[in-house]
C-alpha cells in the first residue's frame, strides 16, 4: 500500500474520531446527558487517539506515532471497561441512556477495540515502506486536522462549563458554571 | 481540571500543525501523565464483581 494511501486512512481516522467525539457533544446538548468523569476520560482517550493519527498525517508515517495511537486507545479501554465493570452487574444500574441497544461506554470500549484493531492493519500495510519524510499534507488532510482541533476546543469548552476549575463531580446534574445554586452530586461512586 | 487534558491535547494538535514538535510531545506528555493521575483517582469504588 503506498504512503499516500496510507496517510490518506490515517486523515480517514482522525476525521471517523472527530465524528465521534462530535457526535458525543451533539447528544450532551439535545438530550441534556451530562457526561462523567469516567465518560470524559473516554473522550480523552479518543483526543489522544486522533492526535497520533494527525502525526501521521502531518508529519509523515512512523511507528512510534501509530505506538501513541496504541497507548491512547488502550488508555480509553481500560476506562470505557472500568466503567462497564461498574454496572455490569444486574441491578446496578447504568449512566445515560442506550444508543441502539448499547450505552455509550460501552461503544468506547467496541470502538477503542475497532482502533487496535485498524492500527494493527495499517501497521502490517506499510510493513516495507521507509521512512516518509514527505511531510506535505494536502489541503483536504489539513481541513480534517482543523476539524479535529475545533472539535476539541469545543471540548475544553464544554468540559470547563460542566466541571468548572475542580474537581468534576462523579455524577453531573448541570453545568456547575452556568448554575448558581446546584453543587456537585457525590453519589454515583457512594 | 478534567478541562486541562483537553486543553493540553489541543495545544499540542496548534504546535503539531504550525510544526513545534517539542512543545507538542511536550503538552502530549503531561495530558498522558495527567490523564493516568485522573483515571487513578476515579476509580476510588470497589466493584461488585469477582474476578
Amino acid at each position: 500500500m503506498s504512503s499516500s494511501l496510507l496517510r490518506s486512512l490515517n486523515a480517514l481516522g482522525v476525521l471517523g474520531i472527530a465524528v465521534i467525539l462530535a457526535t458525543g457533544l451533539a447528544l450532551q446538548v439535545i438530550d441534556d446527558e451530562l457526561p462523567c468523569p469516567l465518560c470524559l476520560l473516554q473522550r480523552v482517550g479518543f483526543t489522544l487517539v486522533m492526535f497520533g493519527f494527525m502525526l501521521n498525517v502531518m508529519q509523515g508515517l512512523r511507528a512510534r506515532h501509530y505506538g501513541i495511537v496504541v497507548f491512547a486507545a488502550l488508555f480509553g479501554a481500560a476506562v470505557a471497561l472500568r466503567q462497564i465493570s461498574l454496572h455490569v452487574v444486574p441491578g446496578t444500574g447504568t449512566y445515560g441512556s442506550p444508543i441502539l441497544g448499547l450505552h455509550l461506554y460501552t461503544w468506547a470500549f467496541l470502538l477503542f477495540a475497532a482502533v487496535l484493531l485498524a492500527v494493527g492493519v495499517l501497521m502490517i500495510a506499510s510493513r516495507d515502506h521507509p521512512v516518509d519524510d514527505r511531510a506535505v499534507a494536502s489541503g483536504a488532510q489539513r481541513a480534517v486536522c482543523w476539524f479535529a482541533i475545533a472539535v476539541t476546543a469545543a471540548n475544553v469548552i464544554a468540559t470547563f462549563l460542566e466541571c468548572g476549575p475542580t474537581v468534576c463531580a462523579d455524577n453531573p446534574v448541570d453545568y456547575i458554571l452556568l448554575s448558581q445554586n446546584d453543587l456537585p452530586d457525590l453519589t454515583y461512586f457512594s | 481540571m478534567m478541562s486541562l487534558l483537553f486543553l493540553l491535547i489541543l495545544l499540542a494538535m496548534v504546535a503539531l500543525m504550525r510544526g513545534r514538535m517539542r512543545a507538542a510531545y511536550g503538552c502530549l506528555t503531561v495530558g498522558l501523565l495527567l490523564s493516568l493521575f485522573w483515571f487513578n483517582h476515579h476509580i476510588g469504588q470497589q466493584l461488585s464483581i469477582v474476578l
